[in-house]
């Protein structure tokens, strides 16, 4: 497959609608434009689907956005999209869903790293700032494992 | 009144060695009476002065007031082991908390692993000023 060409404009990544579904519904549409988060235009030079001018490589991505890609979203973005599931990355967030049409939120994913510790005044300003009563804990481990824990905010 | 000895941060009861929490309980509702082994009389308060002991003893009487049966969740890596319906398996291990705190994660993790393989799930119990929040923690795979 041809490589699909992104163009960036102040650190905005956009490409022509009509790519939408070459690109497996990644990023958000707009107008004519799907509107792409650093993350998401990682995740898809690392499958070979597009090419940015002055971008070799991943790791060429990875040197010049590093200000402002979130390698803890890459990396559950990259693992829950390459076990089927649809996502976005809005708002420090990042959205898991039921399915392709991306209308019904299962998640939000609160992606940490292992060696990190998980702050519970955090969890619940996340938990509170989108009006939530569940979330998605993502753990990342050193050999670049997730596992998953569901946290439910119960009324007892 | 029955009056219960205080020893070695144990309650006895003649014989009998009474869970810890239950026995604050009955003490703050005045249906028994604790002595130390020089038979000093010792309210409530003696034991509140700890305050991982206060934290721990407020999320007992919350849920005991609440219809809940509560016993140790040493054995399950938490601080109670609750129980909706007595005649069946403990939903819940709790682990009180303050808002303030931070969880390691390895420890979590080795918290949530040991409630799943035995069909429980952890229930962080936050203290927020007067307030409790509850979390519950259940592993996903996706």
């Amino acid at each position: 497959m041809e490589k699909i060409i992104i163009k960036e404009f102040n650190n905005k990544f956009i490409l022509n609608k009509e790519f939408y579904d070459k690109i497996g519904r990644i990023g958000k549409i707009d107008k004519d434009y799907i509107i792409l988060e650093p993350e998401e235009v990682l995740y898809c030079i690392k499958k070979g689907w597009i090419k940015l001018e002055g971008i070799n490589n991943f790791l060429d991505f990875i040197k010049k956005y590093k200000n402002i890609l979130n390698m803890k979203k890459f990396y559950v973005f990259e693992d829950l999209r390459n076990k089927g599931y649809y996502l976005d990355i809005e708002n420090d967030s990042i959205i898991l869903y039921a399915d392709y049409k991306k209308e019904k939120v299962l998640y939000y994913v609160y992606p940490i790293y292992e060696n990190e510790f998980l702050y519970i005044k955090d969890i619940l300003n996340f938990m509170d700032s989108r009006n939530l009563n569940k979330i998605l804990l993502a753990i990342i481990d050193i050999e670049n494992d997730i596992v998953y824990y569901e946290i439910n905010k119960l009324f007892l | 009144m029955k009056r219960v000895l205080y020893k070695d941060n144990i309650f006895l009861l003649e014989d009998n060695v009474l869970y810890f929490y239950e026995v604050l309980y009955l003490l703050e509702k005045n249906e028994i009476e604790v002595y130390d082994e020089k038979n000093n009389k010792l309210d409530i308060n003696y034991f509140l002065k700890d305050e991982k002991i206060k934290l721990y003893y407020n999320i007992y009487k919350y849920f005991r007031e609440k219809g809940y049966h509560l016993g140790t969740g040493l054995k399950f890596g938490g601080i109670f082991r609750i129980y909706e319906d007595i005649k069946e398996h403990s939903k819940w291990v709790a682990i009180p908390i303050n808002i303030n705190e931070k969880i390691d994660i390895y420890d979590f993790l080795a918290k949530n692993r040991v409630a799943h393989s035995t069909r429980k799930r952890i229930l962080y119990c936050v203290k927020d000023n007067n307030n409790y929040i509850f979390l519950e923690v259940r592993w996903k795979k996706l």
